[in-house]
């Protein structure tokens, strides 16, 4: 029996298993018939081969599409940064903001000392009384009286604090008032407990809080969002599919194989060919 | 070795290895060097900005070379479709649109050869040039295109088939 084209084709194409690999070199040997059409398919094969993209025809393009990528994706992993450091939630930010307004305008608890009033660099902020001696807690209100709190602004809170621990001051800080800072980040009613939480987009763009509250995203094969009212009917259609699938594979195996003959010698279950196509074509789809 | 597509170390590796193959994939399903530019560009950018993970470079690769293979197919049938409606104003047959690219090559074999690949329906010509001009066997090509190993067996002959047919009749096939 001589060689159907279809193993040949496979025979050429390096992918024949043992033992037909063998089977099929020997008949070649001895069959000139199979001989000369196996080196047609071969001669097919280098025509189809030469007509391969060489490397000097893409390499202009090589170059200009990675030049667009470096300067587009950087630029992409420095927005991406940023929008992280942007988007912690807002409560985070009150704290950190209501921290240092503290500082800066609130106020300064310290265990006072016998000479508080004798340190040069800070200036006196307190109005109250210091003689109580060691044991008494002075309480220092920067708006107690404007001089003080402007100079006091000038200086930073590590300053602060090495100055007052320089003079063997016991330094207690404490949280004095939360209030929001005005932030630029977009606005959003929350009728909640005031934990708001901002979603951004890889662009950069803000994702209404409705979007967000749908749960249910799907992705296709591409890595293509799946509309949600796409969804209904790719299930629908899926399971047609697989009823459709059940019916044809009694009934159209016979015929399928018998207008295509596969490779008897592979033991490869074989499915029919009708039901594969409507697969790849949702899978071509944008 | 793990990779993070939208990792820029990972990233420029994946490129320098992979697109060679992308290019050609969608050169010999398009054969315009034009749309195949933009068709890399735009599997790239979609391949860094999902920020994927992928086992190894190969997986990356492979997902490179479906999305690639469906852009292209995307454009062959809108092209298509464009074509159809320009012919029927112009009522004349519009020869496939060449590039400056293809016309320096000297070579008339790879010329006909092109021009015959062009003229096998899509989904045939796609298993080919992924078997002959990426580098991947029928268990690879079965992976990408979903589905099994015979039909790639089987498409891959069908297209060679085909292809030998229309060489034949251009007289490029001496045997």
């Amino acid at each position: 029996m001589c060689l159907d084209d279809q193993v040949l084709s496979t025979y050429i194409d390096g992918e024949l298993a043992e033992p037909w690999k063998t089977q099929v070199e020997e008949h070649l040997l001895h069959c000139s018939g199979c001989k000369s059409r196996y080196n047609q398919l071969v001669d097919l094969g280098k025509d189809i081969k030469s007509a391969r993209l060489r490397e000097e025809e893409y390499v202009v393009q090589r170059e200009r599409i990675w030049q667009y990528l470096e300067k587009n994706c950087v630029a992409l992993v420095k927005e991406r940064f940023i929008e992280k450091r942007l988007s912690f939630r807002a409560p985070v930010l009150v704290v950190a903001a209501a921290a240092i307004i503290l500082f800066f305008s609130a106020g300064i608890y310290f265990a006072s000392n016998t000479n508080s009033n004798t340190i040069p660099e800070i200036p006196v902020i307190s109005s109250q009384t210091e003689s109580e001696g060691a044991n008494s807690i002075v309480q220092v209100r920067a708006t107690d009286s404007a001089p003080a709190a402007q100079s006091l602004q000038d200086l930073s809170i590590e300053e602060i604090l090495q100055l007052l621990d320089d003079r063997g001051f016991e330094v207690d800080l404490r949280l004095k008032s939360v209030e929001p800072l005005t932030v630029s980040l977009p606005k959003i009613d929350h009728p909640d407990d005031g934990m708001i939480e901002v979603f951004y987009d890889v662009d950069g763009v803000l994702i209404p809080e409705e979007k967000l509250l749908l749960a249910e995203v799907l992705y296709d094969v591409d890595g293509n969002l799946i509309p949600i009212e796409d969804m209904e009917a790719l299930k629908e259609e899926l399971k047609q599919k697989n009823a459709d699938a059940e019916q044809n594979l009694s009934a159209e195996s016979a015929e399928t194989e018998a207008e295509e003959p596969e490779v008897e010698m592979e033991p490869i279950t074989e499915e029919p060919e009708a039901e594969k196509p409507s697969s790849e074509e949702d899978s071509t789809a944008p | 070795m793990e990779v993070k597509s939208s990792g820029f170390e990972s990233f420029k590796q994946v490129y320098k290895e992979v697109f060679p193959v992308i290019m050609r994939v969608a050169y010999h399903v398009t054969y315009n060097m034009d749309a195949s530019e933009d068709i890399c560009q735009e599997a790239f950018i979609r391949f860094f900005d999902r920020g994927l993970i992928f086992p190894s470079i190969d997986e990356a690769k492979y997902w490179l070379i479906r999305v690639t293979k469906n852009l292209s197919i995307n454009y062959v049938k809108r092209k298509g479709r464009e074509k159809v409606a320009v012919d029927k104003i112009k009522k004349q047959h519009l020869p496939a649109a060449k590039t400056g690219e293809e016309t320096v090559i000297g070579n008339e074999t790879c010329e006909m050869v092109r021009q015959a690949i062009q003229q096998i329906p899509e989904k045939l010509r796609a298993v080919l040039v992924l078997k002959e001009y990426s580098d991947l066997n029928y268990k690879e090509i079965a992976n990408i295109l979903n589905i099994t190993e015979s039909n790639v067996k089987v498409r891959v002959h069908r297209a060679k088939l085909q292809l030998e047919k229309l060489l034949t009749q251009e007289g490029v096939h001496v045997s």
